[in-house]
């Protein structure tokens, strides 16, 4: 077998519609995207499933579909397998491939949500109704004020992968409630389709079989020699 | 240990924590053992949300007790194990928005008797340099918890080198780090948890003493003719 896919459900919508775009047909393994909230969890669970397939399936190359998640995917190992991510510090960077805003656009205190980020029921939008339940409205108020002391507003990120009119109404809803403004912004699976059509170019990791993924893999983190110092 | 106060910031029972601390203060407790109890309940809630027992909000919750808890007490007491409080500096470095432990953290430290300079979040390296001026030295806390964030604490580091800088700052950096980052990053050390942060910067704060003593040692002697007793020598030369 040549390729398995590993992927976190939340990309679900995106996963999806990439793979159909780059007519690829290997097998998926969905992980449970709850794992997002303790990234040393979702580390064991990854090693966990690299180790089974490695022992079952053998295949050639593990396709990650994850970003460093949190240094989630830093000391995986496959002894059998390339391991291939690309080279992102979670979905949204995903989502924003290619963005040159990227790094403002992420520093500006914005929460993103997409189809997937809506359903799950860790996104904050979601958590808010439990906290309500459990706190009372004053106090999750105040809970609220210092989880998004530093935010400004909600941006629903159109990858293009499932209908975003759809998903305006829950999301307006969701702002209003947490006083947040609602943007929207152009997101892209282009990464995605470049994982699963093996364009793996200078925007992935390969981590040869044996080896472990460290954070140099990362080249954001990478001083290149070529300019000089760090800016 | 047990205690009601301890249950009542585990339960994250807001309003009992703050009627047990009003009447102890009444009864003439310590607030030393007041808050060393409610810093306990903090810690408990921290090891139930490590077991996902705990949500974020309970953690916020907890947090939030705390500093109401300290507003309680007038003084806070200065920790008697602190021989002179050395500067401490906080920031959720740039590129990251993440301060929940930042901010736990700064309560923390504040019911010591600490009170660090916090510089938010999203902090650019120029702006921390703008707090390390002068001669004092200081214990710089990073935070971040986002991959790209251990860039921006890179940048940090290069930054205080090339100003010369270096020498008189110790780096400690937090969130999501481990042995790896922090050699990335340069750092001098890196911590997981709030009661270990306090205690390494206790531990910096009392070198950090014997380092300006050791220095104002040398001068003396550079400037006088004979020596100090062998024994001091033989400490400088240690510490050196
Ligand atoms: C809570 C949380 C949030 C909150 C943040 C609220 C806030 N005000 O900080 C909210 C929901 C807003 C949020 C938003 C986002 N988050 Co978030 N978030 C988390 C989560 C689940 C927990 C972090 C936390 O607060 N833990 C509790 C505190 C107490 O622990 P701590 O920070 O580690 O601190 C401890 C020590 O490190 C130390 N410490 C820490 N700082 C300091 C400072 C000092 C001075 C001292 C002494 C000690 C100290 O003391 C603490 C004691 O235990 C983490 C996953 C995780 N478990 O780490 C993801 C995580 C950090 N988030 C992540 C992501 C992806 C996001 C979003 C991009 C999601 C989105 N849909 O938009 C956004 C960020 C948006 C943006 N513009 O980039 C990723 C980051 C991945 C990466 N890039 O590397 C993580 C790792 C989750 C994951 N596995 O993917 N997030």
């Amino acid at each position: 077998m040549r390729n398995i896919i590993l992927a976190c459900e939340i990309l679900e919508d995106e996963i999806r519609k990439a793979r159909s775009a780059a007519e690829n047909q290997d097998p998926i393994i969905w992980i449970d995207s709850s794992l997002h909230m303790f990234p040393q969890k979702l580390h064991d669970k990854l090693q966990e499933e690299i180790d089974r397939i490695d022992r079952e399936q053998a295949p050639e190359n593990i396709l990650l579909s994850f970003g460093y998640c949190g240094n989630s995917v830093v000391g995986l190992k496959s002894s059998t397998a390339n391991l291939i991510f690309p080279q992102a510090n979670d979905c949204i960077d995903l989502f924003l491939y290619k963005n040159k805003d990227k790094i403002t656009i992420r520093s500006s205190g914005c929460y993103f949500l997409t189809r997937g980020w809506l359903k799950s029921q860790y996104s904050i939008v979601n958590e808010y109704d439990r906290y309500l339940e459990r706190y009372g409205q004053k106090k999750t108020d105040r809970i609220m004020d210092v989880m998004l002391a530093h935010y400004k507003c909600f941006t629903l990120l159109d990858t293009g992968a499932y209908p975003v009119e759809d998903c305006t109404p829950i999301a307006l809803e969701s702002a209003r409630k947490l006083n947040m403004q609602l943007c929207m912004k152009q997101g892209s699976i282009q990464h995605l389709i470049k994982l699963f059509s093996e364009d793996w170019d200078e925007d992935f990791c390969i981590v040869p079989p044996g080896s472990q993924v460290t954070l140099d893999h990362f080249s954001e983190l990478s001083l290149s020699p070529a300019q000089g110092q760090i800016l | 240990m047990e205690d009601q106060l301890i249950d009542a910031v585990l339960e994250l029972n807001e309003d009992l924590a703050i009627d047990i601390v009003s009447q102890r203060i009444r009864e003439g407790d310590s607030p030393v053992s007041i808050i060393s109890l409610v810093q306990e309940g903090v810690n408990r809630v921290g090891v139930y949300y490590n077991q996902g027992r705990y949500f974020i909000a309970d953690l916020i919750m907890s947090g939030l007790i705390f500093k109401e808890v300290i507003k309680l007490i007038t003084f806070p007491p200065e920790d008697s194990s602190l021989p002179q409080p050395v500067k401490a500096i906080f920031a959720t470095v740039e590129r990251d928005i993440h301060d929940i432990g930042k901010n736990i953290a700064v309560t923390y430290f504040n019911s010591k008797g600490i009170h660090p300079v916090d510089l938010g979040v999203n902090v650019p390296p120029e702006i921390i340099l703008e707090q390390v001026t002068g001669d004092e030295p200081v214990v710089l806390f990073l935070s971040g918890l986002i991959t790209s964030s251990y860039y921006s604490m890179k940048k940090t580091v290069s930054l205080l080198k090339e100003r010369g800088l270096r020498e008189k700052v110790v780096v400690v950096i937090c969130g999501l780090v481990d042995e790896e980052v922090k050699n990335y990053v340069e750092a001098d050390y890196f911590v997981k948890d709030i009661i270990e942060s306090y205690e390494l910067y206790v531990k910096l704060s009392a070198d950090s003493q014997k380092m300006i003593s050791n220095l104002e040692l040398r001068r003396w002697a550079q400037k006088h003719v004979g020596s100090p007793p062998a024994s001091v020598w033989q400490e400088v030369r240690e510490d050196a």
